[in-house]
């Protein structure tokens, strides 16, 4: 069983030492350089926002909107709180308020 | 390793090109990882860069008390590998394109039938034995490291490392004298 198991491994151990002898190619360390370069140059970009005109910069600018949009939100809600628990309107009709009838005889009908 | 850490500390001060250093000293190991798990030749270039790569912009979670600065970047190549295997297992379940082995002086003594059907018991080991096997019987690694790569115990490494031994063991065995092949075993087509 050993002596089979041995048969076994040699090729085995020829097979495993050629995986290990796997090298990268020679322009393999410069083209990560350049991909990690690339990776670096855009984090900078992304910390380092350039700054708009009034030293507004970029990154604010979302802030400004998100901003903007609550106070509206804000705005909104004030007025249909304001409506439904606000005193009535003048142009309603209050209850037991009706309008004066008139006959039919006594409407104005001319046309000046 | 100290040199490591003080690399790790200049590139994190804003020097880039000290990186070099760090990917000289381990491209040898992450390409040769890289190379051995995913064995095909138009993915494992962009594979192993994007090791670098990540590990470049995620090197301020580097903690050197949990790990060395290799066994972090094998763990990143490792975490790579599996995802794209996945991946490509997903989308078909072709083995896609082998890596054609430079021909080596070996090849004249061993039977090159030999080494693909090596190459095919390879391939058929599941993921974490796969890696389990090329971490320590091709990278050299010692298990304790390789139980921080898999994260798990050392015990199931070692059973991983032996289960694996045993498949490609038993693909050596199938070859009848003279090149003919003998049918697969369920047992090892299951092993998978």
């Amino acid at each position: 069983m050993n002596e089979q198991r041995d048969r076994h491994d040699d090729p085995l151990e020829m097979w495993l030492a050629a995986k290990r002898d796997v090298s990268p190619p020679d322009t393999f360390v410069g083209d990560v350089m350049s991909a990690v370069e690339r990776a670096a140059k855009s984090k900078r970009e992304t910390t380092n926002a350039t700054p708009l005109r009034g030293g507004l910069s970029a990154q604010n600018v979302s802030y400004l909107v998100a901003t903007a949009a609550a106070v509206v939100c804000v705005v909104r809600v004030y007025g249909v709180v304001h409506v439904l628990l606000g005193p009535t309107p003048e142009y309603s009709v209050a209850s037991g308020e009706t309008n004066p009838e008139v006959p039919n005889d006594k409407r104005d009908v001319s046309r000046s | 390793m100290h040199d490591d850490e003080r690399i790790i500390s200049q590139v994190l001060s804003g020097d880039t090109a000290a990186y070099r250093l760090l990917v000289s000293r381990h491209e040898r190991s992450v390409f040769g990882f890289v190379t051995n798990l995913v064995r095909n030749a138009a993915d494992m270039d962009d594979l192993a860069q994007e090791v670098f790569v990540a590990a470049f912009t995620h090197l301020d979670s580097f903690d050197p008390k949990r790990a060395k600065f290799s066994t972090w970047l094998l763990t990143i190549a490792r975490n790579r590998c599996c995802n794209f295997l996945k991946r490509r297992s997903q989308t078909t379940r072709e083995l896609g394109d082998p890596v054609s082995d430079a021909v080596s002086p070996a090849m004249d003594v061993v039977d090159s039938e030999t080494w693909s059907r090596l190459d095919a018991a390879l391939d058929r080991l599941s993921l974490e034995q796969r890696t389990a096997f090329v971490l320590a019987e091709i990278q050299d690694m010692p298990l304790a490291e390789i139980a921080v790569i898999e994260g798990v115990p050392l015990g199931t490494v070692k059973s991983r490392l032996s289960r694996a031994k045993e498949n490609l063991r038993h693909a050596l065995k199938d070859l009848q004298p003279g090149g003919a092949e003998s049918p697969q075993p369920a047992s090892q087509r299951g092993a998978r």
